[in-house]
């Protein structure tokens, strides 16, 4: 009996951490976006390995991977204003993503595992056009401001 | 609201496909504004730079040296990656917001654009509110970014007393750094204290 109250207390507190992880919402400067849309099949994957149906107004974190079923598609938008829409039969991780609101700093890195995305870069592309890249097996793609110098050089 | 449009946007719009077995093609799009963009694609070694809309950059699989870069066609590519344009989200609404002098309340006008905004917010899908407040360059940058941040948690607070859920909606505060006046340091300029809404 001595040992089991403080057991029961045990679970009683990480039950209601748990219930209250639920119910508190993450704090919005270290969610990443929402899901705006959804058609057919989008399955949102956590750091934590814990794979959720996606629906509109669905929180995105960093580290999130969307996936999407053959005649599927979702779209999100980012704290920074950032639209994406993953495509059918898609694969995308978004890698990293941090944006401070009052600064405008920030940092985006959108990994294409498979399938195809578009996207409209949002302030942090804006501010610093060298912080938002997206990744895919065989290219690295970076964006460039409108006020650009090209060098180029001959090629051998 | 015409502010909003001269700061407006220099965003880049761009199309990815990979393909395990091919490679990864990217198509650089027409911003809606007209102005113009551009993507640098990096890939064995080699890179290119797209600059005009509907360039497209493919870098295979088993290929060497910089991608391979062409003019795609703008109808083919909307016919084969029809759900990339159906569900892009609508353009965020913006809306502006001013404060009786020295008070926490609304101006009648003001009163009205925070029900259109509320209104535009509940009619999107997954909508959000995003609250910016600003200020002039009064006081410090320290205290402006707080007062701004506090002026925009108030405009939160009303939206989230007339039903919207409180977790979508953010306030942010901007101090001093984006006036739509712009004037020297430490001058009281009431047109730049204000709350911007967006709508997404």
């Amino acid at each position: 009996m001595n040992h089991r109250i403080p057991t029961l207390l045990c679970i009683l507190a990480l039950a209601s951490g748990a219930v209250f992880a639920q119910a508190t919402a993450t704090p919005p400067e270290l969610q990443a976006g929402t899901i705006k849309s959804v058609r057919g099949d989008v399955q949102l994957l956590s750091a934590s390995g814990t794979q959720r149906p996606a629906s509109p107004g669905d929180v995105l974190m960093p580290i999130d991977r969307v996936l999407t079923g053959t005649d599927s598609a979702a779209s999100v938008v980012l704290r920074d204003g950032t639209m994406m829409v993953v495509g059918p039969s898609s694969r995308l991780d978004i890698k990293e993503f941090h944006f401070d609101a009052t600064t405008q700093d920030g940092g985006l890195l959108v990994s294409l595992l498979r399938g195809s995305m578009r996207m409209i870069t949002g302030l942090i592309g804006k501010k610093q056009p060298d912080a938002v890249r997206i990744e895919t097996q065989t290219a690295t793609i970076g964006i460039r401001g409108t006020d650009f110098i090209v060098q180029a050089d001959a090629q051998p | 609201m015409t502010f909003h449009r001269l700061v407006a946007t220099v965003f880049t719009s761009l199309l990815i496909a990979a393909c395990s077995s091919s490679g990864t093609r990217v198509v650089l799009l027409p911003q809606a504004d007209g102005r113009p963009s551009a993507v640098v694609v990096r890939a064995n070694g080699g890179e290119e730079i797209l600059g005009k809309p509907y360039q497209r950059a493919t870098a295979s699989r088993n290929s060497t040296g910089a991608p391979v870069v062409d003019q795609a066609d703008p109808a083919r590519i909307e016919a084969e990656n029809r759900s990339l344009f159906d569900l892009m989200p609508p353009p965020p609404q913006r809306y502006t917001l001013y404060f009786d002098a020295g008070e926490t309340a609304l101006t009648p006008e003001s009163q009205v654009t925070l029900s259109e905004a509320l209104a535009a917010a509940a009619a999107r899908n997954g909508g959000e509110i995003v609250v910016t407040g600003h200020t002039d360059t009064m006081g410090t940058l320290e205290r402006n970014d707080d007062l701004s941040r506090r002026r925009a948690q108030e405009v939160r607070q009303m939206f989230a007393e007339r039903g919207f859920p409180a977790g979508r909606i953010q306030a942010i505060g901007r101090g001093e750094r984006n006036l739509l006046i712009p004037t020297p340091d430490e001058v009281a300029e009431p047109r730049n204290r204000r709350v911007t809404i967006e709508v997404r």
